[in-house]
């Protein structure tokens, strides 16, 4: 009976060590989605009706920024699983001096020639800032920022992305009240677009008893 | 008494085990970190129930306590917990507010479910991402204790290690526990046909920098008997107990971000009245036990222990 206990006891370091780590570690692919801003700054400073009919263009840092953000999570576009922009928001950053304000206007994504409408806000009331606050998109503007995105992402290096940049328009009337000398209209927001990125990692776990 | 060789491989095993158990706590820091609040405790609580569940089994498996004498038993205890389908997720909370859109099903992966992250699209404001699970079906760790008795009917039971993870992000790890068994049929007419004690254990366990820092409770009542079988002795053991369990955790929303903060999350497990059922042989210097347990998490403890003294 000694014996076979002290076998008994053997076996089960034997089983331990043989067994080893094999048994109970198990690798896990896991989809992880991240979702990021990436904005453009509009500086706005009216004292006269010239605000209107006035078109500024931006050209963000699109692709340095998104660049940024792969790198900051260890990525390379072949990591990249997928990606697409969720949406288009805005977001006060200083002011408006002078409130409240209500002001419409139109954005438009403009990707190697190509225009479109992304987004057509009419009267948002602006009292002072904000966080970030949805505009409702338009369909074509959304799919030609994701083909863009799209393109980036098959790209091999920055000669291959594609060049994107913002216009915003207003007409007159697009702002009530009208500015004036003796109120002026001044403020900082960002507009924004909210990107996904869909991304797989492999991870060690740690399961004595997996389920499958 | 010499402690074979072996008992020693047993404990380096344990302890092994024990470290396996947290290298994955890196891992989870990394999905956590984009939760705040009710979100990160709706995440982790499955892992927090399970810690509680495990710690708090296999204290014990004979309710004999000798009134005098010395003895220092040895143990490494296996402890495992199955977790169930309704831990694999919890319901994501969206800020004060804030509404799905319609159709959107806020049900969203535990630590331990799915390995699928995704997105839940909010109407009117910023779409929230949840993180994935790990999809693990079991969580088991390995202990050493030491129980050392006896005096009146009562013996010590002490659980201990400390270590550095060798993980930057883990830090260092250290479970203490303590606790006091105490013989209830010493009081007991001589020919009562089974043994009784009581008992009492708390314990802490902590790992890496504030990451984690829990503790639990356990007490409860024992019941044994012991069959000599030659060499040997069998001896079925049963036992109620009621176990408690609190985890905080801290770590770093949006590290390194504009919106950087450190997030505090306090935890508890709710507390569980524990049904113990197993099996011990004792031979000469070595004990092996099995368990089952029928607590908050169900789950099973083997153990494994080697004993020298009277």
């Amino acid at each position: 009976m000694k014996k076979a206990l002290l076998l008994i006891s053997a076996l089960i370091l034997v089983g331990f060590f043989a067994c080893g780590t094999d048994c109970i570690i198990h690798t896990r692919e896991l989809t992880i989605v991240v979702t990021e801003f990436v904005c453009s700054e509009f500086t706005e400073d009216h004292n006269d009706e010239n605000y209107m009919d006035e078109i500024v263009e931006v050209t963000p840092e699109f692709w340095e920024d998104l660049d940024d953000l792969l790198a900051d999570n260890g990525m390379t576009h072949g990591d990249i699983l997928d990606a697409e922009v969720l949406g288009i928001y805005y977001k006060v950053i200083t002011g408006p001096t002078n409130p409240p304000w209500d002001v419409a206007g139109r954005f438009w994504v403009n990707v190697d020639g190509v225009q479109e409408l992304v987004a057509d806000y009419q009267f948002e009331t602006l009292t002072g800032p904000t966080d970030y606050i949805e505009l409702v998109p338009v369909q074509d503007g959304l799919d030609l920022l994701t083909d863009a995105l799209q393109q980036y992402l098959a790209a091999t290096d920055p000669s291959g992305y594609p060049t994107v940049f913002f216009t915003a328009d207003r007409e007159t009337g697009d702002i009530d009240p009208s500015p004036s000398p003796e109120r002026v209209f001044q403020m900082t927001w960002h507009g924004c677009l909210q990107m996904r990125i869909d991304f797989t990692e492999e991870f060690d776990v740690y399961d004595m008893f997996p389920a499958e | 008494m010499h402690v074979p060789i072996r008992s020693w491989s047993v404990l380096v095993c344990a302890a092994v085990m024990l470290v396996i158990a947290t290298s994955a706590a890196g891992q989870i820091e990394d999905q956590i970190n984009g939760y705040k609040g009710v979100n990160g405790e709706g995440y982790l609580q499955p892992l927090a129930d399970a810690i509680g569940a495990d710690l708090n089994g296999g204290l014990w498996h004979s309710a004999y306590i000798p009134q005098e004498g010395f003895y220092v038993n040895i143990e490494t205890r296996l402890l495992n917990v199955y977790f169930d389908d309704e831990q694999r997720t919890f319901t994501f909370t969206l800020p004060e507010g804030q509404t799905a859109e319609q159709g959107e099903s806020l049900s969203v992966p535990s630590v331990v479910g799915d390995t699928e992250g995704g997105v839940i699209l909010v109407d009117g404001f910023p779409d929230a991402g949840y993180a994935p699970g790990f999809d693990i079906n079991s969580f088991a760790v390995a202990v050493p204790q030491i129980r050392i008795g006896a005096v009146k009917g009562t013996e010590a039971v002490i659980r201990y290690i400390a270590f550095d993870a060798g993980d930057v992000e883990l830090g260092n790890m250290s479970l203490l526990g303590l606790g006091a068994r105490h013989s209830i049929s010493q009081y007991m007419d001589p020919d009562f046909p089974v043994d009784i004690a009581a008992g009492f254990f708390w314990q802490s366990f902590k790992l890496g920098d504030e990451l984690i820092d829990a503790s639990a409770m356990t007490f409860g009542v024992h019941g044994s008997k012991r069959f000599p079988a030659g060499f040997a002795i069998i001896e079925p053991y049963a036992g109620l107990g009621f176990d408690m369990f609190s985890m905080d955790v801290s770590y770093v929303f949006d590290e390194d971000g504009p919106d950087e903060e450190t997030i505090d999350l306090a935890m508890e497990s709710d507390a569980a009245v524990r049904f113990t059922l197993g099996l011990h042989l004792q031979a000469a210097f070595l004990d092996l036990n099995a368990e089952y347990n029928i607590a908050a998490m169900n789950g099973f403890a083997l153990g494994l222990g080697f004993t020298f003294g009277s």
